[in-house]
């Protein structure tokens, strides 16, 4: 009898896989995006309208303004006019979409260029049953912190309508409570901005500034979150996984989540946008797509139209979060607040301790209509 | 057996030999040490394809026609012997055998093989054995055939991660995989680390990828035909090794003397509580496997064998960095996928020159994705299946030195499941499942190989094919549209390959070849998933075809000492399979609106010089090669870079492949891999605009950069520190480095959303980050020690 007996002993030297490197991009000049969304929630109804060009050497893509740009309802015939405000074009308050009516967006350019949109049409909205937000000391491993993140799992009860195709579209507002509304590094707040004063050589490492009226931060989700009934029509979806919300501070926080209901189109646009965006990474990533909707000019039909104009019915509801009690370490950093001397400042006058919450999209100085004070 | 049968399935077709005179050839096998006879020792006789095993006495004797032979003695665990002889009378020979763990020459690896033979007019084909695929050095000390494979020129895959091959620029599933004549359709374990071919089971391997011979089809660049050992013992033999990545038992015994043999092999691998310990972000993963071969052999009688191959593989893996699939409620995916392949094989002589190979093959490929309840211990399964059952028939026959022929069929029957979703209890997930496509493959064939004269061979062949496909419910691309039920696709598949000897040592070679390919893997991704949809040709979705040309030359020098090659190609192709923004083919009913068949266009140059013996040997190959598509979509939305000739994923424009060997003293031996290939083809951004809140990068054109180059260097030492001079125990050891340098080899490249402060000093002001992901960061060390008792 023979006998063959082998061991191996393996040495991994393991490392990260994964590595930053200069992002590469061949940019094309001209390119045209028309994104638009019309929806049943009053105030949501929006258009943007972007073109891609190259200013003193360097590529952006910039807010066409003084474009004509209106929605029609191709049921009734009646086209309601979208005004600039800032850089997008927005419905009158007052509007909203209908569903089972049918809707499309007309744009015409400063050039003379006609872009309009496919036909869509709404469908109605799903209620969204109940919520549940989960505790997770280790949620996620975050592969550009190289550890585990902890956090909320946020997922969702709703029930499906039965022998109707739906097609789901999740969006929230994580809203927080927002204690300091600036924080200058190297340098001091005057007039609403950092700057350094000449002549200060050592300065700590930041200066904080309390908010001189309440405010929230508001964060969007990071990721394209898609539903697609076809393996669950008229069923009751519970427990759905919709998004991990990452302790980034351990402040009271607020989830406005919106259901949004699309047609089949939008949704294999949007899906396309969530492999750009969220499914790019890993063994299996598909390779990525041009983003091209049902936007087209009408002279030109060689002429690559990026983007959509999306009809969506919506539901929304609510969640408060406590948090102050959770122990895990916050994504950013707990650095101890450092105030503006006010007392024999050396810093030019006025001396400062306050900065205004700069209301934005992603600020609001208006309380949240389910923000509960625990103070 | 009634040879009746074989009359009337081929009658007609012998030509009948030329009387000639006929003499009796003895050999005797002997152990060169102890000069015991070597019962059982396997004789191999060339050109007529016959031979047989040697008795108790390691006699073995037959009767040949007079003409000039090669006899080849293999015994396992001895050194292959080979004699040139010439019969033109009674010729007796004794062949000592040195036993492989006393020999120096062991590690000597014999490149010889990888070149053409100068007089054949097979063109692009390429041998390994297995013993130059052990001594390659291998990563974590795994030998892998695939990597081995990738070492030669023309042959490519998607990264270190690869669920295949890819041949002279192309796809993956274009490449036709036999283990034991039985399809292949999931190669590897681990998601692409390693093949999944039981290592000490397999014999050698064959790419045919030029005027591929008549008796394989079905794919539409290459043939990977990879053999089992035959298991001819004397006496039971058993091999194994035990590590951290797999384990292997290998056992081949006789069960009936001098007539049945019995051959297993099997390989697991539990990696689960390794992966936590290489990094965070493994904590969720899980990956186990298994595969297993065992071959039965029995010898009927002087003319009649007949082997039954069992093959067995299973991997269940759960991995972060895959995506998972959409619209199912479950937070994890689970991948588990099987094949179940068993070949029969029954060889009748009718005399030394000619054989009738009977072969029943029947497959089963079924990869299944289960997603775990979130809230209850219920499992939706996702499963999918190929059957795959085929008779095949051929009749070969030496007629002559200068004219050989085969003749034969194929018949194939497919029975595809392309997907079922069970849901269990769960009462959130309905049940579905997608028509059963079912199809016959029915492939004639013939070839013939005849010598115009000395220097001018020719290779002639033709298959024919026709495939009718029989769709339960075939699904129009409309929901209106009629439904087709049937579909006929019919082709003729010549194959041509001449051969004129300039000289002795040097010749040039051109050749010919036509394919159809009906069954395709249709992925949306660098390499495929296990799970990924196999689609039979239909009404929608054409057959895809190839034309190959090739011209090559070829030159041996130093007595055949070293070898020279250079072969070029060019192979244009039709309905190459390529995919619409956005495509899911995810239990998808209407898969064809989901897909674009796209012209290929493939060409390059391989150069290869093989030093095949002496002390210091080895290989080293260059290839420069392209690989090109191009989309006919009329819809501006559907068309890949806008209807423009785009370079494919394998378009790789370098290749540089080099293998050494250094046989030092009786110690020590040395082996070091070097490759270079230019990087793969991947997608940069044409613009950047926000949406939803997001940063997203806007793609118009389609592989228009290329990844970093992929370069690697690899080195083994083995050390023997003890002979086996009655001694019952020797030793030795086996140090690898797969990726000397540790370079990370980019498997990916990505843009992610920047995150404040993160990497500034690399993404500077561009409004998006970028990511390289890379399979290996590291070089890999793997120390084996190896001993023998007996």
């Amino acid at each position: 009898m023979r006998y063959f007996f082998a061991f191996i002993v393996l040495v991994f030297l393991s490392q990260s896989c994964i590595e930053p490197v200069k992002p590469e991009f061949q940019y094309i000049e001209n390119v045209l995006f028309v994104e638009g969304l019309a929806s049943t929630a009053q105030g949501t109804s929006f258009v943007s309208i972007r073109q891609a060009s190259t200013e003193f050497g360097i590529y952006q893509t910039s807010f066409v303004e003084g474009a004509s740009v209106r929605v029609e309802n191709i049921d009734e015939g009646v086209e309601t006019p979208f005004s600039q405000d800032l850089e997008s074009y927005v419905a009158p308050t007052d509007f909203i979409v209908n569903p089972g009516q049918s809707y499309k967006l007309i744009v015409d350019l400063p050039d003379g260029r006609r872009i309009e949109s496919n036909a869509e049409s709404t469908a109605d909205a799903v209620e969204i049953n109940d919520v549940q937000i989960n505790y997770e000391s280790e949620l996620y491993f975050d592969e550009e912190l190289e550890r585990n993140i902890p956090g909320h799992q946020m997922r969702v009860d709703f029930l499906d309508p039965e022998n109707v195709p739906n097609y789901y579209y999740f969006t929230y507002r994580f809203i927080e409570d927002l204690k300091f509304c600036e924080r200058c590094y190297d340098g001091i707040l005057r007039d609403g901005s950092c700057y350094r004063p000449s002549g200060f050589r050592n300065f700590p490492d930041y200066y904080d500034y309390q908010c001189d009226t309440e405010c929230w931060k508001i964060r969007f989700p990071e990721s394209i979150i898609l539903y697609d009934d076809q393996f669950s029509d008229g069923l009751n979806i519970e427990n759905y996984y919709v998004d991990n919300l990452p302790l980034y501070t351990r402040t009271d926080a607020l989830v406005e989540l919106q259901l949004w209901t699309l047609t089949e189109e939008a949704y294999r646009y949007y899906k396309v946008l969530k492999d750009l965006v969220d499914n790019n990474i890993g063994f299996n990533a598909p390779p990525p797509a041009p983003l091209v909707g049902n936007m087209r000019n009408v002279l030109n039909d060689e002429e690559f139209v990026f983007g959509r104009f999306s009809v969506a019915a919506a539901s929304t509801t609510a969640v408060f979060i406590e948090r102050e009690t959770l122990t895990d370490l916050p994504i950013e950093p707990i650095l101890p607040v450092v105030f503006e001397p006010t007392l024999n400042s050396p810093y030019p006058p006025p001396a400062t301790i306050l900065a205004p919450c700069n209301e934005s999209r992603y600020r609001t100085a208006i309380k949240p209509e389910n923000w509960i004070d625990n103070e | 057996m009634n040879k009746i049968v074989f009359f009337i399935a081929f009658i007609g077709l012998s030509l009948g030999a030329f009387a000639q005179n006929k003499f009796e050839f003895s050999v005797e096998v002997i152990d060169a040490k102890t000069n015991t006879f070597l019962e059982s020792a396997e004789v191999i006789i060339e050109p007529c394809q016959c031979g047989g095993v040697t008795n108790a006495k390691g006699f073995f004797e037959i009767e040949l026609t007079e003409d000039d032979y090669k006899i080849t003695v293999t015994y396992i665990g001895y050194r292959t012997e080979q004699r040139n002889i010439r019969v033109d009378r009674d010729r007796f020979i004794r062949v000592a055998l040195n036993e492989e763990t006393e020999e120096l020459e062991e590690i000597v690896l014999s490149a010889k093989s990888l070149m053409e033979s100068i007089e054949s007019p097979q063109m692009g084909a390429l041998y390994i054995n297995s013993l130059v695929m052990k001594k390659l050095p291998a990563v974590a000390g795994e030998y892998d055939i695939f990597k081995s494979m990738t070492m030669l020129s023309g042959i490519t895959n998607s990264g270190e991660i690869s669920n295949g091959l890819s041949v002279r620029g192309g796809t993956l599933d274009q490449n036709l995989l036999l283990y034991e004549y039985a399809p292949v359709f999931n190669t590897t374990h681990l998601f692409g680390l390693f093949s999944v071919f039981t290592p000490e089971a397999v014999s050698s391997v064959n790419l045919y990828r030029a005027n591929i011979p008549s008796r394989y089809g079905g794919r539409s660049t290459s043939v990977l035909d990879l053999r089992v050992a035959n298991p001819l013992v004397e006496k039971p033999q058993i091999k194994g090794s035990l590590g951290l990545v797999s384990s292997h038992l290998s056992v081949q015994l006789p069960l009936i003397e001098n007539k049945l043999y019995l051959g297993a092999h099997s390989r697991v691998g539990f990696t689960d509580f390794l992966l936590p310990l290489f990094s965070q972000r493994l904590q969720n993963s899980k990956a186990n496997f298994y595969d297993a071969t065992f071959k039965l052999q029995y010898l009927v009688g002087a003319n009649d064998q007949i082997s039954l191959t069992a093959f067995r593989t299973n991997d269940f893996y759960q991995l972060d960095l895959i995506s998972e699939i959409d619209n199912i409620n479950s937070d994890i995916n689970q991948y588990d996928f099987s094949t179940s392949n068993y070949s029969l094989n029954w060889t009748h002589s009718f005399s030394d020159d000619a054989y009738l190979k009977t072969i029943a093959v029947n497959s089963l490929y079924s990869p299944k994705t289960i997603f775990p309840d979130n809230a209850s211990d219920n499992e939706v399964v996702y499963s999918s299946s190929i059957g795959y059952q085929s008779l095949h028939n051929e009749y070969y026959k030496t007629v002559s030195d200068r004219l050989k022929y085969y003749i034969g069929q194929q018949s194939v029957f497919y029975n595809l499941e392309p997907g079922t979703l069970a849901p269990g209890s769960s009462l959130s997930v309905t049940g579905v499942k997608l028509a059963n496509e079912k199809g016959l493959l029915v492939s004639p064939y013939a070839n013939v190989e005849f010598a115009f004269s000395d220097n001018l061979r020719t290779s002639i062949g033709m298959r024919f094919n026709r495939f009718d496909l029989d769709a339960d419910n075939q699904i129009p691309p409309n929901a209106n549209d009629e439904f087709e039920l049937n579909t006929t696709y019919s082709g003729l598949e010549p194959r041509l390959g001449i051969s004129w000897n300039l000289a002795d040592n040097s010749s040039i070679k051109m050749s010919f070849a036509r394919l159809h390919q009906y069954l395709q893997n249709i992925y949306n991704s660098t390499t495929p998933l296990p799970t990924s949809r196999w689609k039979l040709s239909d009404s929608y979705i054409k057959p895809q075809s190839s034309n190959s040309y090739g011209l090559g030359y070829y030159q041996s020098l130093r007595d055949g000492e070293v070898d020279f090659s250079i072969e070029g190609y060019y192979r244009n192709s039709a309905n190459n399979l390529t995919y619409k923004p956005g495509a899911d083919f995810f239990l998808e009913p209407r898969i064809q609106n989901e897909i674009i068949q796209a012209d290929g266009k493939a060409y390059g140059v391989e150069l290869n010089l093989a030093k095949t013996q002496g002390k210091v040997n080895g290989w080293i190959n260059y290839t420069y090669s392209r690989s090109f598509l191009k989309s006919f979509a009329e819809k501006l939305g559907d068309r890949v870079n806008n209807n423009k000739w785009y370079a494919s994923d394998f378009d790789r424009p370098h290749i540089l492949n080099a293998t050494l060997n250094l046989e030092g003293d009786i110690y020590n031996t040395w082996s070091f891999n070097a490759t270079y290939q230019s990087g793969r083809p991947y997608t940069v951004a044409n613009s950047i605009v926000d949406i939803q809140d997001l940063t997203v990068p806007i793609f118009i054109e389609r592989n228009n950069s290329r990844l970093r180059p992929y370069y690697r260097f690899d080195f083994s030492w083995k050390v023997k520190y003890g002979k086996k001079v009655n001694r019952r125990w020797v030793g030795d050891w086996t140090f690898t480095i797969y990726n000397i340098t540790g370079r990370k080899n980019p498997f990916n490249l990505y843009y992610e959303q920047r995150q404040a402060n993160l990497n500034n000093e690399v993404f500077l002001d561009s409004p998006l980050g970028s990511y390289e992901l890379a399979v290996l960061n590291s070089p890999i060390l793997a120390l084996t020690y190896n001993f023998v008792f007996d």
